[in-house]
């Protein structure tokens, strides 16, 4: 199987992934004691944000994005393809592989991968265990030890 | 109800001329205004930042409630006397549906917008066949509803591209500017309907106005309940087609936009081609020629769709769409107005096979999808060539005749009757009471 990935980057993972929800020793379900503050870096919206491919092409636009069960996000459903609505095509793709340029909110986010990968990528069916299209190393990652759930 | 003397005369000839380029018109850019409020929306709402769930949610509360509006709405068509203000007024709420969307996409609005463009798209149905019945009469029905799918095929075909590359190259919302932008010359063709020949036969199919239980009498009518089944397992087999169709393509096809934008236009080609033609077959060789000719499309069409993931084949097959959907189109009004245009309930009926026809395409879709992921689809397209085949089956077998028996009547002016043709099938089992 040959991978096609536009992977220009050595380090893989660029996006570091968001920090699991704060453990608190008290009983679930206690309110904690929130504060109002101002977080250090500044935020873009995600929800029906273009994608854009490595050439600047159209890749459709991010519908959803998937969380693991401690919290952290793992993949962004896309939404792809099709004509007016007619016969779009959802696809499940890892998070890391979506780049965002920072201080630039209305900048299509990129995902580095040519529209024939995108396109033959396994639909996303509202499924726990989707297919995900994700970078060759982790792909050879996850295919040796899938991560245990629950 | 009014009873004018001799509408013969030559000023209302051309202003029945007029009424009927009118009506020409307001098809062709209602057609328009409905492209806009399809499937494009759950494209609109996403890049609104709208969750996938909210989405379902507002598409859902659009089906239910053109679902639960139709048989209601067509009693209401039949009890307002003028079917022009019933369209204008359709009209109209389709500007604020659209407007609710361009300007403030918050779920309030826009489940609005949902709820109001599903009743009023259910009143707007009716009402232009209604308006059709007027114009030509009901031995002229079929040709004007050869012309009415004409115009609206063009105004499908013209609306898809014409929001296509609004959508594209301006932005997502001006798709619902232009929407509503859409309804006024909407409103503008439906100026020569308003008066002149149209007034005057306003009070015809409420000619004899039954009571309520005779109005209930009239959806239990065998032929329209079999008409009825008919409509909805011909929905059944078809909705789902051009789904599956434009999955493959997506998934498959170097430019899949366009091929599936091709997918939907080339159709809506056909049936402007082809219709008047259909109608004029309708009238002279019998509507369950037509219906046999159109339903015998879906099995073929799903059987060579089985076959093949190639995107041109796929392309060349909506040729068959166009042909189905023409007959399908001008039938359903036609024949429902063989049935009940005399009893003064012509759009509640009209109203029920809208009922049954939802029920088929809300149905199909899911039941075709989950065919086509779990046993590939193949089996989907075998499942939906079995519906239509069953569809095809029903007519030939049990729909009879329903093309009206024609006595010469001064039943309307502009007469475009063809030379009478003896009963090619079988023997019109309706021989439908022509007295006025």
């Amino acid at each position: 199987m040959h991978h096609r990935f536009r992977h220009k980057r050595a380090k893989p993972a660029q996006t570091p992934p968001p920090p699991a929800p704060i453990e608190t020793s008290a009983p679930p379900g206690t309110p904690i004691n929130a504060q109002v503050g101002e977080l250090n870096s500044a935020l873009v919206s995600i929800l029906g944000k273009r994608v854009q491919g490595p050439k600047g092409e159209d890749l459709g636009r991010v519908v959803d994005l998937l969380a693991d069960s401690e919290g952290r996000v793992r993949v962004a459903i896309i939404d792809f393809g099709g004509f007016l609505g007619v016969g779009t095509r959802r696809i499940a793709v890892d998070w890391p592989l979506l780049h965002f340029e920072p201080g630039n909110e209305d900048k299509p986010v990129r995902l580095d991968v040519n529209r024939e990968k995108l396109q033959s990528a396994p639909e996303f069916k509202d499924s726990r265990r989707p297919r995900v299209l994700m970078p060759p190393d982790s792909a050879a990652a996850t295919a040796e030890a899938p991560p245990a759930t629950k | 109800m009014r009873k004018n003397g001799n509408p013969r005369s030559r000023e209302s000839h051309s202003s029945n001329a007029a009424a009927a380029r009118g009506l020409d018109w307001f098809n062709m850019f209602v057609a328009n205004i409905q492209t806009g409020f399809g499937p494009f929306i759950a494209v609109y709402l996403s890049g609104q930042s709208w969750t996938q769930t909210a989405i379902g949610v507002a598409l859902s509360i659009g089906t239910v409630s053109s679902m639960v509006s139709q048989v209601p709405a067509g009693a209401l068509v039949d009890a307002i006397a003028s079917k022009t203000r019933v369209a204008a007024f359709s009209v109209l709420v389709f500007t604020a549906s659209a407007m609710m969307f361009a300007i403030y996409p918050i779920p309030l609005f826009v489940y609005l917008a949902e709820i109001l463009h599903g009743i009023s798209s259910c009143t707007l149905g009716p009402a232009i066949a209604a308006i059709s019945l007027l114009i030509a009469g009901r031995f002229g029905m079929g040709i004007r509803l050869g012309r009415n799918a004409r115009f609206a095929a063009i105004g499908n075909g013209m609306g898809a591209a014409l929001m296509g590359a609004c959508g594209q190259y301006i932005s997502e919302r001006a798709v619902f500017y232009l929407t509503a932008a859409l309804t006024l010359p909407a409103l503008l063709a439906l100026v020569p309907l308003r008066h002149g020949a149209m007034e005057r036969r306003h009070a015809q199919p409420h000619a004899e106005r039954p009571g309520r239980l005779a109005s209930l009498g009239v959806l239990v009518d065998r032929r329209l309940l079999l008409f009825c089944a008919c409509a909805m397992l011909f929905t059944f087999a078809n909705a789902p087609m051009l789904m599956l169709i434009s999955g493959t393509l997506t998934a498959k096809g170097s430019n899949p936009s366009l091929l599936i934008a091709a997918c939907i236009v080339l159709p809506q080609i056909i049936v402007a081609l082809a219709s008047p033609g259909v109608g004029r077959v309708a009238e002279e060789r019998g509507r369950r020629l037509v219906l046999m000719v159109g339903f015998l499309m879906l099995p073929v069409r799903a059987l060579f769709l089985a076959t093949t993931t190639n995107p041109w084949l796929l392309l060349a097959l909506q040729l068959l769409d166009g042909v189905a959907a023409s007959c399908f189109g001008i039938m359903v009004p036609l024949i429902v107005s063989d049935l009940t245009a005399r009893s003064g309930h012509f759009n509640l009926s009209l109203g029920a096979v809208g009922f049954a026809i939802g029920i088929g395409s809300t149905l199909s879709t899911p039941a075709a999808g989950w065919l086509a992921d779990h046993f590939g689809m193949r089996l989907a397209f075998y499942g939906l060539a079995l519906m239509g085949a069953a569809a095809v089956l029903l007519v030939v077998l049990f729909m009879p005749e329903t093309r009206p028996q024609h006595e010469p009547q001064q039943e309307t002016e502009r007469r475009e009757r063809p030379a009478s043709t003896p009963a090619l099938i079988e023997q019109p089992r309706c021989v439908s009471k022509t007295g006025s």
